[in-house]
């Protein structure tokens, strides 16, 4: 059922466009492109301790990639049970599933960004180091962060409509408030204990050092993660479950 | 908090449809939408044994970028079809939509009948062993309606039960036996179809309005006839008419199948007049030959009058049928008549007597 639905989500909304499928790839491909340029480019970007573009570019995308995942994940997320009304209405299925599938989607901005980093890499003829054997466990933290987060997001959207709206503001200020364009030493010193411990970053964080520097991903940052994601998850589903029973009053 | 349902409980023999009959807002959508799992009950129990398919409403939910045929692919796949037999139900739907062409045409191209022949065809392929319907039998054009009748039928011939949820009482009366009356969220009357049509139709009285003070029918046989066919049948009866008025009398026997709904067997047609000035008269209403097939019939008598205002319409005087829940119980057994019969019938009603003092 859940591949079943990821399969549907994923090809209604590209359903009458030209070049269809493709869009998947190409948006995000088209995002990293933009933000590569300009802050390569128009606003070349430092990273302490290292110099050239090809290095930040990689640090960019190995932390803007993540990011446009879990944007994407909780934008489909939050609005996965209102725009299927139509099948909560009339199919008795687990509900359940919408959010995280819309969670599920955001997958694949990250693997277009895994794609990309393991093509400038193997351009530069860097191999990866053995360490991103972990990236898929942070995937699966990522899954649980997110897919809670949509669980709260999308039963909220239900019954005050203004959340799928105000969304795409929201994101855009916790993108800039998590250290994913720039690092985390160019906030201020105060800030700087606070916003380490932004989930956000931490994530974007666990997926960098793998691909960037090769080391495993301070351990106190996965449990920190996987504590936040098995709360935000139950809490999230806990939540959704509370809202579903009113669902058919408002759709 | 708002009850939507009370204290409804339902049972839906193997191979039976039951009907709920509602008015808007009485909880008919909510009550099927619960059976078919879609809602959760806070109290009760809702069990189902076999696959089952919902009409829960008309039309095509969903992306409208869809063409037909994956839209038919999608709402399978839901329902749990694999494989050659997925391929196989869409071209059963394919030829029975019959969209031709349009069906890999873009579900937002469709007019609504098309969307609704697509709904149907889809929703019904594959033989389920419940169906959860809700008006959907009063859409599209004659011809296609007619197919779904079929389809209906044959579904519940071959074993499937259902439920179906309308303000229809004509389609109530056609495939259930039994229905149920919803009344703000409870069941207020529960019953064979015809008296529950009765009821939805006129209330608690189940009397039609009749205009007082002309003529009415002071005797009439209330037992069971039994007439064997081809054979003549008369029906006798006293009518007094209180005022002057040209009264007539409108015979119709119609048949009240269960599973097969109600159609208009014999009628007479137009009104036979009995007399003007007040008296009691008596009349028989005569069918030579009966021309009936062996069944259960109803006989079902008005009288009537010109309308004072509008010569053209007729106000109905008094009667009985089954509509008024006292409709004239005919039995028709086979008799030594002919096979079959020849139409049109040609039939009387004939003056016996006409009674003496005003």
């Amino acid at each position: 059922m859940m591949w079943g639905l990821f399969k549907i989500t994923l090809g209604d909304r590209f359903l009458g466009s030209g070049l269809g499928l493709i869009w998947a790839a190409l948006s995000p491909l088209m995002l990293l492109g933009i933000f590569c340029f300009v802050f390569a480019f128009v606003f070349p970007g430092r990273l302490p301790g290292r110099e050239g573009t090809l290095p930040f570019i990689l640090w960019l995308i190995s932390g803007y990639g993540p990011w446009l995942s879990m944007s994407e994940g909780l934008s489909s997320g939050t609005a996965s049970v209102v725009s299927n009304s139509g099948l909560i209405k009339n199919i008795s299925f687990k509900s359940e599933l919408l959010p995280l599938v819309g969670t599920a989607i955001g997958i694949i901005p990250l693997l277009v960004s895994f794609v990309v980093l393991a093509t400038i890499q193997a351009i530069g003829g860097v191999a990866p180091s053995p360490a991103v054997l972990v990236l898929p466990l942070v995937v699966i933290l990522q899954l649980f962060f997110i897919g809670g987060l949509g669980f709260f997001l999308s039963a909220l959207n239900v019954f005050v409509r203004d959340t799928s709206l105000i969304l795409p503001s929201v994101l855009t200020i916790l993108l800039f408030a998590s250290p994913i364009f720039y690092p985390i030493t160019s906030y201020p010193q105060a800030l700087q204990g606070v916003l380490s411990f932004n989930p956000f970053y931490v994530l974007a964080e666990c997926y960098r050092r793998p691909i960037i520097s090769g080391t495993l991903p301070p351990i106190w940052m996965m449990a920190y993660m996987g504590v936040v994601a098995v709360t935000t998850f139950l809490a999230g589903l806990a939540w959704f479950r509370r809202l579903k029973p009113f669902f058919n009053a408002r759709m | 908090m708002f009850r939507a349902l009370r204290d409804v409980n339902i049972d839906v023999p193997k191979g039976e449809f039951v009907g709920v009959l509602g008015h808007n807002g009485s909880g008919k959508s909510t009550l099927l939408r619960t059976a078919g799992g879609i809602y959760q009950p806070d109290r009760g129990l809702v069990m189902i044994e076999g696959s089952l398919s919902g009409l829960y409403e008309l039309g095509i939910t969903g992306n409208r970028e869809l063409s037909g045929r994956d839209f038919a692919r999608r709402l399978l796949r839901m329902n749990g079809v694999k494989g050659s037999r997925l391929d196989e139900l869409v071209e059963d739907i394919e030829d029975f939509s019959e969209l031709g062409e349009r069906f890999n045409d873009p579900i937002l191209t469709y007019s609504a009948g098309m969307g609704a022949r697509l709904f149907f065809a889809t929703a019904t392929a594959g033989h389920y062993d419940v169906y959860l319907i809700d008006e959907v039998l009063s859409v599209g054009d004659a011809h296609f309606q007619a197919k779904c009748w079929r389809r209906i039928r044959e579904r519940i011939a071959n074993g499937a039960s259902g439920i179906l949820v309308t303000h229809d009482w004509a389609a109530v009366l056609k495939i259930c036996r039994t229905a149920h009356l919803l009344d703000h969220g409870r069941i207020s009357f529960s019953g064979p179809s015809e008296a529950t049509v009765r009821r939805y139709l006129y209330g608690d009285g189940a009397q039609e309005p009749f205009t007082e003070g002309f003529a009415r029918i002071i005797e009439r046989p209330t037992k069971v006839i039994t007439a064997p066919c081809g054979e003549d049948l008369s029906v006798h009866m006293s009518v007094r008419i209180e005022r002057p008025a040209n009264v007539s009398a409108l015979a119709v026997i119609e048949r009240l199948q269960p599973g097969y709904g109600w159609e208009t067997m014999l009628m007479s047609p137009e009104p036979v007049l009995i007399g003007q000035e007040p008296g009691d008269y008596d009349v028989a209403i005569t069918f030579p030959g009966l021309p009936l097939e062996p069944g259960d019939y109803q006989i079902n008598v008005h009288l009537v009058m010109p309308d004072a205002q509008d010569a053209s319409r007729r106000a109905v005087l008094d009667g009985f049928g089954w509509l008024s829940g006292n409709g004239l119980p005919l039995k028709a057994i086979a008799g030594r008549g002919p096979d079959g019969y020849a139409l049109p019938v040609c039939w009387k009603l004939q003056m016996l007597g006409e009674g003496g003092e005003a």
